[in-house]
């Protein structure tokens, strides 16, 4: 017996064991849908809390990364950073073109890269074309075009509508270039979502909702487009037309609502 | 670190002499001579007392062509003097015949080898008398007129003596010709404290290609070296399941001067060992395990002690040439008639280095004069000074490297997308000087060394790349402006040791009660800046300490033999450290900053919450007290066998950094246990040690390597537990040292794993010698090949991943003619790529759209196969 347990002492710090320092470092599939009751190739038709019956033809978000991290963040907004606090334990480097209108899995190009330990507790999405400091980055961030009319008014007007949101020097905080201000990076992160923790099958999905990107939108208030005939939402917030379609758009657009992270075995 | 205790010289024959025994020793050394010897790498478990040197080659006089028409005969008696070698520093006529045939006696002494002899295992310097007889040849009967001419007589007759062995068979101890005396020279070895007690002599392994004194290590069991931080950076030390780092939980001295740096910003006890010239290393005392009270703080995996010496005499030059644009240029000097512990020694080197930024330039001298005064006093003085400039390639993502962005042997710092203004690298420099006096009234040994140490180093390292600067509250906006690490560390040091070893005896046995002190005063001033890669300017002061810090020990020690086949052997050690630091910049951030008077970019701030004025430093000051007790049980040897078992507390002094005013403990703890099993004796005609030890140590707050500050900050408690294995076998032709550790080494808290410590590590150095059968104008060639081979099992790596393998072979061929001597060594023989530090941990290096923020894999490689021709030449020698 004393043999036994020597042996198996020694077979246990041989060669063919080596210790565990917890968890387990994974890479895996990631991907981006639209909700789940769109159709692939058909418009998405809603009405929105403020009473608009929108018919959303396209809805085309650009994500730049995603990532999930172990903390919370810290209450009171202390901090201004763009990284969160604590490990982070999940990443997606690789942009993607997601079509908000395709419940399909749209897979970013390169695997994701994470460990299992710490758990996951907060997400962000990162809507970025390139650096994530860069003062100025033309990359359109956020494409959309539809129809919008008044709820229940039947006859009433509609409102065909275009929409290019970009996060750069036209969202540069005023007092971002100064110490103390926010800094670029901030406005481009989309956070704090819930996260969820990585496994060792399956993959990472966010389901991104654009309905949820007009909420509070009256479209009356659309400035006109005359390149287009219709209406277009401003992304320039010096300009006269921005507020509050403008405003709303782009604040909605980095509301954490819209973004949901699942762990799914479909990839 | 216990070598003050050398120099002491044992005049046998005097004191035998004194005592009336003046023939004993004769059958002293005949009796011991036909005992089982012991290894020379093994200071053995219970052995005292003096071995006499054993022949391994002889050779016998031929008798004079002349001689012989005299008829002359009779006993030609030879003083031959040996070195710790075995080889033959000079031979004297003690007791001639006739010059043709004395002369003869004296040229056939000089070309004998032996083992040499021994003291408690440890070879010393002796002298041996020869005996030669001379016959002259038989005359032959006449004979008939020949035919056809006579052929002629053999004009060279072999003497008397019986005729060597075959060359090449194994040369077994011969017994020494009737020698009148033995007289023994050499230093009083320590106690050995048990199966992980080894005093490795490196005598012909010195043949393995080395780099540098630290891989010497490498002779003791379960020795792992990694280097992330190139050349003039200290290596990171993996010993017995203890990630050391770069020697923090090792205590390192050369001759008792202390190598660990204590109040260094990069670890508390850094340990650079590159100022020690590896030719100049004749033996190390590693123990492993804080089980001999001598051992003081850092002992936390075990202790190492480098001794010099150099057994070679006269002047010695060599000429390195190879791979990456390597040159070394090497002088040492013995003066002959002085101890091996006097010489001089001077090296200069410079390489390009494998790949990237790895170039490397240093030159280091040590020089030690070794004197005596009185009948047995000795002294010694030393000195001691090295300068260091470097560059290093850093870590590599494995991401990177597998995708083609950046090469095996390539660096961030001179790609396109982490270009820095100031490489990586650094400079180092030690100056030294050290003095030790060892006298012995009556039977007692007081001994006294006094040290002063001064160091500097600069290390600019940066392991995430752009990771770490975030943009903080009220701070100017700002990108990643890169994580590189500037550190600059002086430190001066002043200290001394001492001890008194008294004997008596006891129950028949002779025993000791050792006494002694150890101190250390240190001023420490280190700070840490981070550079801006674009610009190398620095925008953040991490850290600004001087620190005053103390360290004094007080130990006794007994070395009780109740019994002729037991000992006892320990006692206890206390130990104080002091600190007093004063931090410069004390205050790095505030939780609610003035709203009308932001800090802005400020590193060291000048307020505290809500714009209260403060001074931007604080000093803090505490100390802790120690109590050690250690002690070892040694039991044999029973037929070679020694059994032992041992248990020891240690301590490791917090990091300056980590110092709050008068915390309660400044130091983590260390509780050890072993047990082991060793045979010495001999197997044929080689002497074999071999030995088994399990081990268990506990540490109550372990140090974990944080690569976002670039060092060991304070964790939870860990335990290792393992074995070891070690076989020394040495024969007329070979030496082979080789072996194998197993260890686990866990967190206290959860189980998991310990990163980074390798499960495996197995070593061999092997070495073949021969001198040839042919000679060139008279002269011998003496051929030696050396091989070293190390396999390292896999590591856990953080988040659940686990390194790979590490198995690399370094050889190397020699030839040495009269005083020539030629080497062609290769390190890596195989070209094996592999990577000698893995981690895994998050870091940024731009070389992707965004950044990677979630831990990978990162590793720095170890170097390709590098060739290297030596050419070396001696004059002035024996």
């Amino acid at each position: 017996m004393q043999r036994a347990c020597i042996a198996i002492w020694a077979l246990s710090i041989s060669t063919g064991c080596v210790g565990q320092t917890g968890g387990q470092t994974v890479d895996f599939s990631a991907a981006a849908a639209g909700p789940a009751d769109a159709v692939a190739g058909q418009a998405l038709a809603f009405t929105t809390g403020a009473g608009w019956d929108v018919v959303l033809t396209q809805a085309t978000l650009h994500i730049g990364a995603m990532y999930l991290d172990e903390s919370r963040p810290i209450s009171g907004g202390q901090a201004t950073g763009c990284y969160l606090t604590g490990t982070y334990v999940a990443q997606e480097t690789s942009g993607l073109d997601v079509d908000l209108l395709n419940p399909g899995l749209q897979l970013f190009p390169t695997k994701a890269h994470g460990i299992t330990e710490p758990t996951a507790l907060i997400g962000q999405v990162w809507l970025t074309g390139g650096d994530i400091n860069a003062s100025t980055d033309p990359t359109p961030i956020l494409v959309v075009a539809g129809t919008a009319t008044q709820a229940g008014a039947a006859g009433g007007s509609s409102f065909p509508f275009t929409g290019t949101v970009t996060i750069s020097s036209n969202h540069q905080a005023a007092s971002s270039g100064a110490a103390g201000g926010d800094p670029i990076c901030k406005a481009r992160i989309v956070t704090p979502i819930d996260a969820v923790p990585i496994e060792t099958t399956g993959g990472l999905l966010l389901q991104i909702d654009p309905r949820a990107y007009f909420a509070g939108v009256d479209f009356s208030k659309l400035p006109a487009d005359a390149s287009t005939g219709g209406c277009a939402f401003s992304d320039d917030p010096t300009s006269t037309g921005y507020l509050p379609t403008g405003y709303q758009l782009y604040t909605n657009l980095r509301q954490t609502a819209p973004y949901t992270f699942s762990w799914t075995d479909s990839l | 670190m216990f070598a003050y205790h050398r120099h002491s010289r044992k005049r046998l024959v005097s004191r035998l002499l004194r005592r009336g025994l003046l023939w004993a020793p004769s059958l002293c050394v005949l009796a011991t001579v036909q005992s089982l010897a012991q290894a020379s790498d093994v200071a053995a478990p219970v052995s005292s007392g003096v071995e006499p040197p054993a022949v391994l080659e002889q050779q016998q006089p031929a008798y004079p062509l002349g001689a012989a028409d005299s008829g002359t005969r009779g006993d030609v008696a030879v003083n031959v003097e040996i070195d710790a070698e075995g080889n033959v520093t000079g031979v004297v006529l003690a007791h001639g015949v006739e010059s043709r045939l004395d002369r003869a006696a004296l040229e056939a002494a000089s070309h004998w080898r032996f083992r040499p002899a021994l003291r408690d295992g440890v070879a010393v310097p002796s002298r041996v008398q020869l005996l030669f007889h001379f016959e002259p040849p038989a005359p032959t009967a006449p004979q008939p007129a020949p035919a056809s001419p006579p052929k002629p007589e053999p004009a060279i007759l072999p003497a008397a003596l019986p005729p060597p062995p075959a060359p090449e068979s194994p040369a077994s101890p011969t017994p020494v010709p009737a020698a009148l005396d033995v007289t023994v020279l050499g230093h009083r070895p320590l106690a050995s404290r048990g199966a992980s007690d080894f005093q490795l002599r490196v005598d012909q392994l010195a043949e393995i290609p080395r780099a540098n004194a630290s891989e010497l290590l490498k002779l003791a069991p379960g020795i792992l070296l990694t280097n992330e931080g190139g050349e003039g950076h200290a290596e990171q030390v993996f010993m017995r399941g203890f990630d050391a780092r770069e020697g923090q939980d090792i205590e390192f001295t050369v001759d008792g001067v202390p190598i660990n740096e204590s109040g260094n910003l990069h670890g508390n006890g850094y340990a650079d060992t590159h100022f020690i010239i590896p030719e100049l290393v004749e033996s190390l005392h590693v123990v492993e395990g804080p089980f001999d009270p001598r051992q003081g703080n850092y002992a936390v995996a075990g202790s190492a002690d480098y001794e010099l010496g150099l057994g070679e005499r006269g002047l010695s030059a060599r000429y390195t040439s190879g791979s990456f644009g390597t040159q070394r240029f090497l002088v040492l000097w013995g003066p002959l008639g002085e101890s091996t512990h006097t010489f001089a020694g001077a090296e200069i080197y410079k390489t390009a280095g494998f790949g990237q930024n790895r170039d490397s330039e240093r030159g280091s001298a040590m020089g030690q004069y070794e004197g005596r005064f009185g009948a047995t006093g000795s002294f010694r003085l030393s000195t001691q000074a090295y300068a260091t400039h470097f560059h290093t390639a850093g870590v590599i993502r494995e991401e990177d490297y597998q995708s083609g962005k950046i090469g095996l042997y390539d660096g961030y710092d001179l790609s396109s997308f982490a270009h820095e203004a100031v490489r990586q690298g650094g400079n180092a420099s030690r100056y030294s000087l050290a003095a030790d006096i060892e006298s012995h009234p009556g039977d007692t040994v007081l001994s006294q060394q006094i040290f002063l140490i001064k160091r500097d180093m600069r290390l600019i390292e940066n392991f995430t790349g752009f990771l770490l600067d975030v943009q903080e509250p009220l701070q100017s906006i700002h990108d990643q402006r890169g994580d590189t690490l500037d550190l600059n560390v002086h430190e001066l040091t002043i200290g001394a040791r001492g001890s008194a070893r008294l004997h008596a005896d006891a129950f028949g046995l002779r025993q000791e009660l050792e006494l002694g002190y150890f101190a250390r005063g240190d001023q420490a001033n280190g700070t840490q800046q981070r550079l801006e890669a674009a610009t190398g300017v620095s925008y953040k002061t991490d850290t600004d300490l001087d620190s005053q810090l103390g360290d004094i020990g007080l130990y006794g020690d007994l070395n009780l033999r109740p019994l002729r086949w037991l000992s006892l052997r320990g006692g206890a050690r206390a130990e104080i450290v002091t600190y007093d630091v004063l931090n410069n910049c004390a205050a790095q951030s505030v939780a609610h900053p003035s709203t009308t008077n932001p800090p802005i970019d400020q590193s060291c701030l000048t307020q505290q919450n809500y714009g209260r004025p403060r001074e931007p430093d604080q000093v803090t000051s505490t100390s802790g007290v120690a109590f050690l007790p250690r002690a070892s049980l040694i039991a044999g040897p029973f037929r070679h066998l020694s059994l032992s078992a041992s248990y020891g507390k240690g301590i490791r002094s917090i990091d300056p950094n980590y110092i709050t005013q008068d915390v309660q403990a400044a130091f983590a703890n260390i509780t050890a246990y072993e047990g082991g099993v060793a045979y010495a004796g001999n197997v044929r005609n080689a002497t074999v040690v071999l030995r088994s030890v399990v081990f268990r140590t506990l540490v109550d707050r372990d140090l974990i390597f944080d690569q976002t500050v670039g060092r060991n900050v304070l964790g939870v408690g860990t335990t290792r537990t393992g074995w070891l294995g070690a076989l020394r076998l040495t024969g007329s032709f070979f030496d082979e040292s080789a072996n194998l550790t197993l260890v686990r080494a866990t967190y206290n808290d959860n189980g998991s794993a310990v990163a980074y410590v390798p499960g495996v590590v197995l070593r061999s150095d092997s070495v073949l010698f021969r001198t040839l059968p042919w000679t060139v104008l008279g002269k011998p060639i003496r051929t030696t090949l050396g091989a070293g081979i190390t396999y390292v099992g896999r590591r856990p790596l953080p988040y659940g991943e686990v390194s790979g393998t590490i198995f690399t072979i370094d050889a190397s061929a020699s030839a040495a003619w009269a005083n020539y001597q030629l080497r062609l060594s290769a390190t890596n023989l195989l070209d094996t790529q592999y990577r000698l530090g893995e981690y895994n941990y998050a870091s940024d290096f731009h070389s992707q759209p965004q950044p990677t923020l979630v831990p990978d894999r990162t590793f720095t490689a170890g170097p390709p196969r590098a060739l290297f021709l030596t050419l070396g030449f001696n004059f002035g020698g024996a």
